[in-house]
């Protein structure tokens, strides 16, 4: 009880979450007086990031940051365009395609909100669209990022719980595709209902060719990676250092918008990036260890079975739990943290840990669009200058929209799994 | 202090940069000695799973001073300066708490005979470089803190002189 009061006071003095994570888990040892377990701070850490499956977090990031210098990113949004710009409410289409394709490039539901707030939401706007809807569907829709493969988040999930990345990715296809598909439902009645603009003409068949032939190039980059992963080439890791390899061959010789000068730049935000991922995971790792030494998730385990053993119940209980823990807490660190507590019950209802992964990933990534602390809802309100009250009111109905997709992915396990299962 | 700091920053900036560039192009040559040339660079996972230990506390430094680690900030924002700034200084010692654990058994671990004595599966390098990692990149976020702290005071001061 006292380490949740410690936590929450930490986390509230504006300390950065690696360290309330690492310093959480410190005053635990602290109080209970093993002063012994201190020299297994830096062990813990170093452990977490000794991991080449993490590896594929800064490769990933990298793709990601060299096909926005290379102009990836703005080919796709033309070619989103020119579908389906023509119907009623076509920017927000617009919007809620190019992030899933966007998706299947980077992942991480971030980088995906600030490149399409800066983007697509002027052009939204300037085409007569309100601010509150062109950045809560922004802000909706880039939480694909983290569902449709590749994913930073199922990475540390599949570490975490010890399950196959490569399945966890196939996984994430079909639930990615209903947010997509529940996200346009939203917009195809609000764009009816509010009146919003759309182009009178088709764009030209010439133009879409155009569009998609410039596309091209940048649709390789996910086609070769999930293809290298399904027919065992690649690794995960090794899939994203090809992916960035590709995304430079194109960014700078048939793009050519990326420039040498620019890779030290390109380089370091990585690093940073990847840093301040890592260092979560690595304090969490200290952490989760304190809870295992407590015998913790057993503890956990027994209480939850003893309401239900029925894995509907039980499986209901933990999306409300995650739920909440999504809107409070860091993704990475809640997977790491969290994923060995709710294990022992999994395995024991027999629930597959891939279908768990996939359950747990949306718990967290709803989580990053809802109040008080949904990152998302942060970064999206900071780029595109709307205050957070006036998007989290757009944002509700995208939030219960999402809730639902967590639910039918929930109850539907076969559905989740059929991709994987076609090719593992 | 604060040259110190900055100079640190530089340093191990180009150290990331570096290291995600080898990181990278080992991987990728890996994959195509397997795959084209049809032998395996053994030691290249081994390799790049260290520049990652590495990239992270090292990369974690400068994360940290450029204040992008991710933290919670609009609670204490929304305070008047003096207490802020006052909760800015409790925070940065109970951050420093962590950070001195972190790097001082971090230290001993590194120079522990059961880490000097052991060597890397496949490049056979002491595993010591390999655990400095962090050590090194929590010593240096505990000198940027320090300089952090020492900013939150001034801050802290200054607020009294405007009160007073």
């Amino acid at each position: 009880m006292i380490i949740t009061v410690a936590f929450m006071v930490f986390l509230a003095f504006g300390i950065p979450i690696a360290f309330v994570i690492g310093l959480t888990g410190l005053t635990h040892m602290l109080l209970t007086g093993n002063y012994t377990f201190l020299q297994n701070v830096p062990q813990r850490m170093f452990v977490a990031a000794d991991n080449f499956n993490l590896l594929a977090i800064p490769f990933f990031m990298l793709a990601g940051e060299l096909m926005n210098y290379g102009g990836i990113t703005i080919r796709l949004i033309n070619l989103a365009r020119t579908l389906v710009g023509h119907l009623k409410g076509g920017l927000a289409y617009v919007n809620i395609y190019t992030s899933m394709i966007l998706s299947a490039l980077i992942g991480s539901a971030n980088a995906n909100a600030s490149a399409m707030s800066k983007t697509l939401v002027p052009a939204m706007i300037k085409d007569g669209y309100d601010k509150e809807y062109s950045t809560a569907v922004t802000a909706a829709s880039s939480i694909m990022g983290p569902i449709i493969p590749p994913s930073m988040t199922m990475i540390i999930y599949g570490v975490a719980a010890g399950a196959s990345i490569g399945q966890l990715f196939l996984a994430g296809i079909v639930p990615g595709i209903l947010m997509a598909l529940a996200f346009s439902v939203l917009t195809f009645y609000y764009a009816r209902k509010r009146n919003y603009p759309y182009k009178k003409r088709r764009a030209p068949v010439r133009s879409i060719l155009k569009a998609l032939f410039s596309a091209i190039p940048a649709l390789l980059v996910p086609i070769i990676m999930m293809g290298g992963i399904i027919s065992g080439v690649f690794t995960p890791t090794e899939a994203a250092a090809a992916a960035s390899l590709i995304a430079f061959v194109i960014g700078a010789f048939v793009y050519r918008e990326l420039k040498l000068k620019h890779l030290p730049q390109i380089f370091l935000s990585t690093g940073t990036i990847t840093a301040s991922i890592m260092l979560i995971v690595a304090t969490a790792n200290i952490f989760g260890w304190v809870l295992a030494i407590e015998r913790i998730p057993q503890a956990f385990a027994e209480w939850m079975l003893s309401i239900s053993s029925n894995p509907i119940v039980v499986l209901f209980m933990i999306n409300i739990l995650l739920l909440v823990v999504g809107a409070v807490m860091e993704t990475f660190a809640a997977i790491v943290i969290l994923v060995p507590v709710f294990l022992p019950i999994i395995t024991q209802l027999g629930i597959d840990p891939i279908h768990f992964g996939l359950i747990v990933c949306l718990n967290l990534v709803i989580g990053l669009i809802t109040p008080p602390l949904g990152v998302v809802l942060f970064v999206t309100s900071a780029i595109n200058d709307i205050s957070v009250e006036r998007l989290t009111r757009a944002i509700v109905p995208f939030i219960l929209a999402s809730i639902i997709v967590l639910f039918v992915v929930t109850y539907l396990p076969d559905m989740v799994l059929y991709i994987p299962r076609m090719f593992f | 202090m604060s040259k110190l700091s900055t100079l640190i920053n530089q340093l191990a900036s180009y150290i990331v940069i570096v290291s995600i560039f080898v990181m990278t192009v080992v991987v990728i040559v890996q994959v195509f000695c397997r795959y084209v040339l049809g032998f395996s660079i053994f030691w290249s996972e081994e390799l790049a799973r260290y520049l990652l230990v590495w990239t992270t506390f090292l990369g974690g430094s400068v994360a940290y001073k450029k204040a992008q680690l991710a933290s919670i900030n609009f609670l204490a924002e929304k305070l008047p300066a003096r207490p802020r700034a006052l909760v800015g200084i409790l925070a940065q010692i109970m951050a420093l708490t962590f950070i001195v654990v972190a790097a001082y058994y971090g230290f001993k671990q590194s120079f522990s005979p059961s880490v000097t004595m052991q060597v890397s599966p496949a490049m056979r390098l002491p595993m010591t470089y390999a655990y400095l990692a962090v050590p090194i990149g929590f010593g240096i976020i505990m000198i940027h803190s320090i300089e952090n702290l020492y900013k939150h005071i001034l801050l802290a001061l200054k607020g009294n002189e405007v009160a007073g």
